[in-house]
């Protein structure tokens, strides 16, 4: 039966209906739907697929409609509901609060705003900064595509008045407990984190939050900060703000390694913080960190263990065992490294969080020697065309590139695109392992997982149908107070046939030890 | 809603919304005084770099199906079917292309239906080609004219606007500075930086008015939709 549903001189825009159209789709004993404008055109093409029925009469252009194929009334209304869920679910967000539309409408409203998160295309961000600056406002900027030259201005600016500029490019923060754009649900505590890193920022946060730790305030940068012509003001400033903040007993710095000249400033104004400060300068040297009297971190990982150590009062060491256990995670990979057949030699990561790709190279660069990216380790590794071209050898792919999310939205809110390319590699006879990782949290998709796993089921049964053992190595970053749970999102990951470690660095020796089981 | 215009303010109480245009920057957004256009020799090398961002942007609910052949969906299907009359209509600057602009207008998913955005990017394009091949723009004024005005009958108020507006040579800035970075010595990374900026158009629209440039200037130039 086809039935039709109207709200007359209702407009949506395309991204509702695509999200109504898909979801719909799939409500069972639904056989065909259709949604849009009831254009003429609109209306003829749901006749010429099956989908007429008189009511279409009463349709204007500036109505919009939902029509359905289904089995019965009942499925009907139960897409309805769903339509309505999706409607409402954008309303609520609009209607929940007042949003002032200018910033000195903001202001007015009240007058004790002192930080602004900034959203907005880049060729209008660095200007509607600027207005915040003037009014003593500190900014966030999530804002990309803002020139360093932009930055720099901004920033010196800040920095003379003692205002944050976190960004641009800035992803991540917790302010007094709230978090900001992607951050996840962390319980609070004693440890302030400044961090040039999003995705970085957000494996400690969490593992601090795993581990029984709780953290103070998370203070993003931006990942340019810490490069010469900026001279590392923001971080500067925000370790100088942890410094001062009561609540903060514990600091930790992350980033890229910076320059020499700004690593050494940096770590001369840490080593007379008065606190103790945990140092993860991604795949650094940590014998210059520990030569100021600071605590050095080898992974993000190790960071938030360390952090929580200290924190408690507890001796500080490396962690670099498995949460799972040593010899279980010894048996695990040789179980999975004797079913590889011998076509299979090569590692394959496909992930959305920047820095975790990152760290996972770093990490296994010593052990692969080469790893071919679109974020290479050694320009000799770039990999053209990294978007539509196939995979190298061992391949790393940095999903929220540039290169991936012209005109779509990041991997973190979509990550579809990834999901296919772990269907697309399992074909490869050569690839014979996937890492992945899977980021949950505000801001993120709300249920990333889904997607992955139904990637992962296929591509080892596709691996299977050929001879192959496809292994998958998944680590979730993410907490369990976070909307997706934590738990839940590893249980959906596991049940596809993932094995999941608890982090991006605990995921990484884990592949080592297949591989080396493999050799 | 209430809507209050007093002088060069308007007020929606309702929305507390306050638009001020005392002191806003004019620019003119008639694409007639846009002159100097040209046929680059590498016209068709440009067109190459759109078709690539609309692959990589396109989804299997937009037309970017005309250009890259990638999905199928029933919206792509009517359009293609309508789209070979249009095609020849304009080749020949016949006003008949009014008419068959109305047979494809409302068409697709959003608030500004696909093919409504898809015939904005193809008049668009229609109107510089013209103008870079030296013709009459009264005569073409008078195409584009019958295509918006057709078209806008056959869509919401919202887009119909939009299409009266550019049928009319009434762009917007990107869409003009698109066309300016086409029809010239403009480098290949100029063309793409602007058509990225067009791609950021909404979720859909952007994919197709690109689609429409495409589609048209093939259509005046030779050269495959696919491929």
């Amino acid at each position: 039966m086809v039935k039709l549903e109207i709200r007359k001189n209702a407009y949506y825009d395309s991204v509702t209906l695509m999200l109504i159209s898909k979801d719909i789709k799939k409500i069972s004993g639904i056989n065909e739907a259709l949604v849009g404008m009831g254009t003429d055109l609109n209306r003829e093409i749901a006749v010429n697929i099956g989908l007429a029925t008189p009511e279409f009469e009463t349709v204007t252009a500036n109505d919009f409609f939902v029509v359905a194929d289904c089995v019965d009334e009942t499925t009907f209304e139960a897409a309805k509901k769903k339509v309505d869920e999706l409607l409402n679910k954008k309303s609520e967000s609009k209607d929940s609060d007042y949003y002032p539309p200018t910033l000195d409408g903001a202001i007015k409203i009240d007058p004790d705003i002192n930080l602004a998160v900034i959203s907005v295309p880049g060729k209008h961000a660095a200007n509607l900064a600027q207005s915040c600056l003037d009014r003593n406002v500190n900014v966030m900027l999530f804002s990309d595509n803002v020139t360093i030259e932009e930055e720099r201005l901004l920033k010196e600016y800040a920095y003379k008045k003692e205002l944050l500029v976190m960004g641009p490019d800035c992803g991540t923060a917790i302010m007094n407990h709230v978090p900001l754009a992607f951050a996840n649900v962390v319980r609070s505590g004693d440890i302030g984190i400044v961090a040039a890193s999003g995705t970085g920022t957000q494996e400690v946060s969490s593992i601090i939050d795993q581990i029984g730790g709780g953290v103070s305030q998370v203070i993003g940068t931006g990942g340019r900060d810490l490069k010469k012509e900026i001279g590392g003001l923001m971080m500067k400033l925000g370790l100088d703000a942890l410094i001062h903040d009561s609540q903060t007993k514990v600091i930790t710095l992350i980033s890229k390694p910076p320059a020499k000249e700004i690593a050494t400033e940096m770590l001369t104004l840490a080593s007379k913080a008065g606190k103790p400060v945990v140092v993860c300068f991604i795949g650094g040297d940590r014998s210059e960190i520990e030569t100021f009297g600071l605590t050095a971190a080898i992974s993000l990982e190790d960071a938030a263990h360390k952090a929580v150590a200290l924190s408690k009062g507890e001796p500080v060491k490396d962690f670099i065992q498995f949460t799972m256990g040593e010899e279980q995670a010894e048996e695990l990979a040789k179980e999975n490294a004797l079913k590889m057949a011998k076509s299979q030699k090569y590692v394959r990561g496909f992930y959305t969080g920047g820095t975790l790709c990152d760290e996972a190279m770093k990490l296994m660069l010593p052990k692969l020697g080469h790893i071919y990216s679109n974020i290479p380790l050694q320009p000799e590794d770039k990999l053209q065309d990294a978007r539509n071209g196939k995979s190298r050898k061992h391949t790393f792919l940095d999903f929220g590139d540039d290169e991936f999310t012209v005109g779509r939205p990041h991997p973190m809110i979509d990550p579809s695109l990834r999901a296919e390319r772990v269907i697309t590699d399992s074909k490869d006879p050569e690839c014979a392992i996937i890492m992945v990782d899977c980021v949950i949290g505000y801001g993120s998709h709300e249920n990333p997982a889904l997607d992955l796993a139904d990637a992962i089921r296929i591509a080892k049964e596709e691996a299977e149908s050929c001879g192959r053992h496809l292994l998958v190595v998944a680590a979730v970053c993410g907490t369990e107070g976070d909307p997706q749970s934590l738990s839940k999102t590893q249980k959906q990951l596991t049940d596809a046939g993932a094995v999941v470690l608890p982090s991006n660095a605990q995921a990484t020796r884990f592949v080592e030890r297949v591989l080396a089981y493999m050799e | 809603m209430n809507v209050i215009t007093a002088d060069d303010c308007i007020f929606i109480t309702e929305a507390d919304v306050f638009i001020n245009l005392k002191d806003s920057m004019e620019r003119d957004l008639s694409f007639a005084n846009d002159t100097g256009l040209l046929v680059p020799k590498d016209l068709l090398s440009k067109v190459e770099i759109l078709k690539e961002l609309i692959g990589d942007k396109g989804s299997e609910y937009d037309l970017s199906t005309l250009v890259t052949g990638k999905y199928q969906n029933p919206y792509a299907d009517f359009v293609m079917k309508k789209l070979f009359g249009l095609n020849e209509a304009v080749k020949k600057n016949n006003l008949l292309a009014g008419e068959l602009a109305g047979e494809i207008a409302g068409c697709g998913i959003g608030l500004t239906p696909s093919s409504d955005d898809m015939l904005v990017g193809y008049m668009s394009a229609y109107l510089a080609d013209s103008k870079a091949k030296g013709r009459s723009c009264d005569e073409i004024y008078q195409v584009t004219n019958a295509m918006g005005n057709k078209a806008s009958k056959r869509t919401n108020t919202i887009s119909g606007a939009f299409l009266k507006q550019c049928g009319m040579g009434l762009l917007s800035e990107d869409m003009i500075l698109l066309m300016c970075t086409i029809y010239s010595d403009s480098k290949a990374e100029t063309v793409k930086k602007s058509a990225e900026r067009i791609l950021n158009f909404g979720s859909t629209s952007g994919t197709d008015m690109l689609t429409g440039v495409v589609l048209a200037i093939v259509n005046l130039n030779g050269g495959e939709y696919f491929g």
